[in-house]
């Protein structure tokens, strides 16, 4: 098997087969190292396992292969020692039995939010592999399938015969026989009218035909992995502020990465505020008694609460015409790049009286006067601007009267932490895994401060290099049905070449393109690393909407592509529309993407 | 002046910190113990000197006569310088003894929190005979332990968990615990039982994460 459809129940499963094989090892646990998400939900599952006294041991990871390095030789086929391991936020959308040589004594439990689930690790045949993959996440994911998964996915093993390991080959044939037949994912659609009048026909060419479609509906991401853990601490009875605070980091995660649509966003906020409330945030002022008799009002410790913030990134950390400047949504709705632009800003800030002095002073100490105006002074004028959903909900942690961190913010520092390693090989990685791991504790905001000055670094440059995209003519390639960009030659490509990073480049640009009012396509990004000897490619799709049918379809367009290309490809990070190229082989690459996308 | 070397080896020890071991100083306390050899060839020929005036005196008494003038005065004069040399050799003495004690404590307390084997920087400190010392006590205290059956050297206090949260600064490989087998590799976070960990945190090894 296997689908696990409770939460209680995939950790039971977990925490035995964790003490079955503690024997010999500690239960192994492997985080991705390229999303915030993935630290919140080992946070939160750590705790857990901790309060059990289940022992574990913890190893970031940020390719499908990387693990082997360190799970030995138990993992394989050969040993009959039981081992336990713990996928955090990957591997599921690949074939995980198959990738990763999974021997017969080993469990693999896999918590992710990446989206299709491969159909074998939902198999109830392949009992190596549980997958935690709730009927609720089901039904509220942002592309829905009008059939039965779990029946799809059982249906795969009863056509073949026993040895799956030749059946799964000759499918995964198939597959890349079937995209070429059709050319790549953005047929899907066509094909899934067809199949809903098709009326039962062979019922080994509806499962085809319904496997295609599962596959060609592209990528896109189901519930945090860490509000799923909050969740699992929640019904243990083992929740806490800190783990409640780690599950909002993970929805804003996903928010601030643009993985969820706006209604799943508010729906899991509204679920959050529920759990704020009723853990005892909302007495915001508690009275401390004196040795002496004097009654002091002192703020708790620190308490999460939920308010209206603006879409400006970081502000906490820099000033607020900066942050003005620099933030996606501004930036690209005023076009601030521009001279025309930056007057337009400075009329804002004039009409809403704010001094240009005061505005440039770092916001901790900009005068408390604005910072009290600032809400009702932006609603009022934002509108004429053309901005109207400025403000969003979001998180805040409070830190006595002192400090205030929002949700938004931590994801950026952290993320910046992430993806701010020297060299591109997996142990630097790693160790900045480990930084941010510490980043995002309760008392360690000094190294989330250097993670947002980090963050910032990364966002001027984003405005650099999109700016002058979407200024210089012939940047933006423009194909039938994606563009793409090429970053090269510049110091920021140095802070660009991160998956994260280029992605969010991605959607400055296709703001700014919207805004310019071009018609909206999908795009792809390809950064040179540093050497200029390999490629970075992220492919973008734009903001996931509801009732979309179609998620991110570049994964397994640029697999084929690379292949075709017969020039050397990774394509082992967690994210499938992710690619890592020979530089030599873009061209090719690209000519063949375009073949395979017409 | 004499002494005054002795006084410097011990005012090397109380300048460090204590419970701390700095580099056996062998020349100093070489030039102490030549000292020492000195006030030694002084002190044999005064001594004898003085028993032979003290034999003529005995002499002169049975006489009924007393020693010259000269006699006296050189008697004193040798008197004193013996003293000198005797208090200065003691006052040698009991400063190398506190060297090498002091010394000696700070090792004793090594074998309770390190097993067996020195880290090289504390070993190249010490001096063969301390080597020695040491191991022959760790020798000792493991074959008591082994006889009580009883690991004496853990923590007084105990923990609260008996578990604790690492991370691990270095490649440290595949190692067999207390019961299981892990692969402590480079920024690998572990949860794991306090005493597996202790011996790697005390060397470095690995921190102790909190929150």
């Amino acid at each position: 098997m296997v689908r696990e459809q409770s939460i209680e129940s995939f950790y039971s499963r977990l925490r035995e087969s964790a003490l079955a094989s503690a024997s010999s090892t500690p239960l192994l646990i492997f985080p991705s190292t390229s999303d915030v998400d993935s630290l919140c939900a080992l946070k939160i599952i750590g705790r857990v396992l901790e309060s059990d006294s289940v022992r574990y041991a913890c190893y970031p990871v940020s390719s499908f292969k990387e693990i082997h390095k360190y799970a030995g030789p138990n993992l394989g086929a050969s040993s009959d020692e039981p081992i336990t391991i713990l996928l955090v936020n990957w591997g599921c959308h690949r074939d995980l039995r198959k990738v990763l040589e999974i021997g017969p004594s080993a469990r693999v439990f896999v918590v992710d939010s990446h989206r299709p689930i491969h159909l074998h690790n939902l198999s109830d045949r392949n009992d190596r592999v549980v997958v935690l993959y709730t009927k609720d996440d089901e039904h509220q994911a942002d592309l829905a399938y009008d059939f039965d998964i779990s029946a799809l996915a059982n249906a795969g093993d009863l056509n073949g015969d026993d040895e799956i390991e030749d059946k799964s080959d000759s499918e995964d044939e198939n597959d890349s026989e079937s995209e070429e037949e059709d050319g790549g994912g953005f047929q899907g659609t066509r094909k899934r009218r067809r199949v809903s009048q098709e009326t039962e026909g062979d019922p080994v060419k509806l499962f085809r035909k319904l496997k295609k479609e599962y596959y060609f509906m592209g990528t896109f991401h189901g519930k945090p992995s860490g509000c799923l853990m909050y969740e699992l601490s929640h019904s243990l009875r083992k929740n806490t502020n800190e783990l409640l605070w780690l599950a909002c980091v993970a929805l804003t995660d996903q928010f601030v990465h643009e993985r969820l649509t706006d209604e799943r966003y508010h729906a899991g906020v509204m679920e959050l505020e529920q759990h704020i409330n009723s853990s005892g945030n909302l007495d915001t002022i508690t009275s401390v008694t004196l040795k002496d008799g004097t009654k002091v009002t002192a703020p708790d410790t620190s308490r999460i609460s939920y308010e209206d913030e603006p879409r400006l990134m970081l502000l906490q950390e820099w000033n607020l015409f900066d942050s003005m400047l620099c933030s996606s949504y501004i930036a690209t709705k005023l076009k601030t790049w521009s001279d025309n632009g930056i007057k337009k800003m400075q009329l804002l800030l004039a009409r809403m009286g704010f001094a240009r002095e005061e505005c440039k002073q770092k916001f901790q100490y900009m005068s408390v006067e604005i910072k009290r105006r600032m809400k009702d002074m932006f609603e009022q004028y934002l509108p004429e601007f053309g901005l109207t959903d400025f403000y969003y909900r979001g998180f805040l942690l409070l830190h006595g009267y002192g400090s205030r961190v929002s949700a938004a913010d931590v994801v950026h520092g952290v993320t910046a932490l992430l993806e701010s390693s020297v060299e591109s090989d997996g142990s630097s990685a790693s160790k900045q895994f480990g930084v941010a791991y510490d980043a995002l504790s309760f008392n360690k905001l000094e190294k989330l401060e250097i993670g947002m000055k980090q963050a910032i670094k990364v966002q001027r440059s984003i405005l650099r290099q999109g700016s002058s995209a979407i200024t210089k003519k012939g940047s933006i390639r423009s194909g039938s049905k994606f563009r793409w960009v090429k970053l090269e030659d510049s110091a920021d490509t140095k802070v660009l070449c991160h998956p994260q990073a280029l992605t969010k480049f991605g959607y400055f640009l296709m703001d700014a393109l919207r805004e310019k009012g071009a018609r909206m396509k999908p795009l792809v990004c390809a950064c040179y690393t540093q050497e200029r000897d390999k490629v970075l490619m992220v492919g973008v799709c734009g903001k996931p909407r509801l009732g979309a049918v179609q998620g991110n379809a570049f994964g397994i367009a640029f697999r084929s592509a690379a292949e075709e290309t017969g020039a050397e490809y990774f394509h082992e990070l967690f994210e499938s529309s992710w690619i890592v190229l020979d530089s030599v082989a873009v061209n090719s690459f690209m000519i063949r993407l375009t073949e395979k996308l017409l | 002046m004499y002494g005054k070397k002795g006084s410097e080896l011990v005012r090397e020890l109380a300048s460090s910190e204590p419970g701390q071991l700095s580099a056996f100083n062998n020349d100093l306390f070489a030039q102490v113990i030549e000292e020492c050899t000195g006030h030694l060839l002084h002190l044999g020929p005064l001594i004898r000197k003085i028993e032979q005036i003290k034999k003529i005196e005995e002499v002169k008494k049975l006489n009924n006569q007393e020693l010259e003038e000269s006699d006296k005065a050189t008697l004193k004069a040798h008197n004193s310088g013996a003293l000198v040399h005797h208090l200065s050799l003691l006052r040698n003495k009991r400063c190398l003894m506190a060297y090498v004690y002091n010394r000696a404590e700070a090792i004793r307390s090594l074998g309770w929190a390190i097993d067996r084997v020195l880290p090289e920087e504390i070993e190249e400190k010490l001096s063969s005979s301390e080597k020695e010392y040491f191991k022959n006590h760790a020798a000792s205290l493991q074959s008591y332990m082994s006889e009580l059956d009883l690991d004496l050297a853990v923590d007084m206090v105990p923990p609260k968990d008996p578990y604790i949260k690492v991370r691990v600064l270095e490649d440290i490989g595949n190692v067999v615990l207390s019961d299981q087998s892990a692969n402590l590799a480079c920024h690998a976070i572990l949860f794991l039982r306090r005493t597996d960990a202790e011996h790697y945190i005390s060397q470095g090894l690995m921190e102790e994460l909190n929150g």
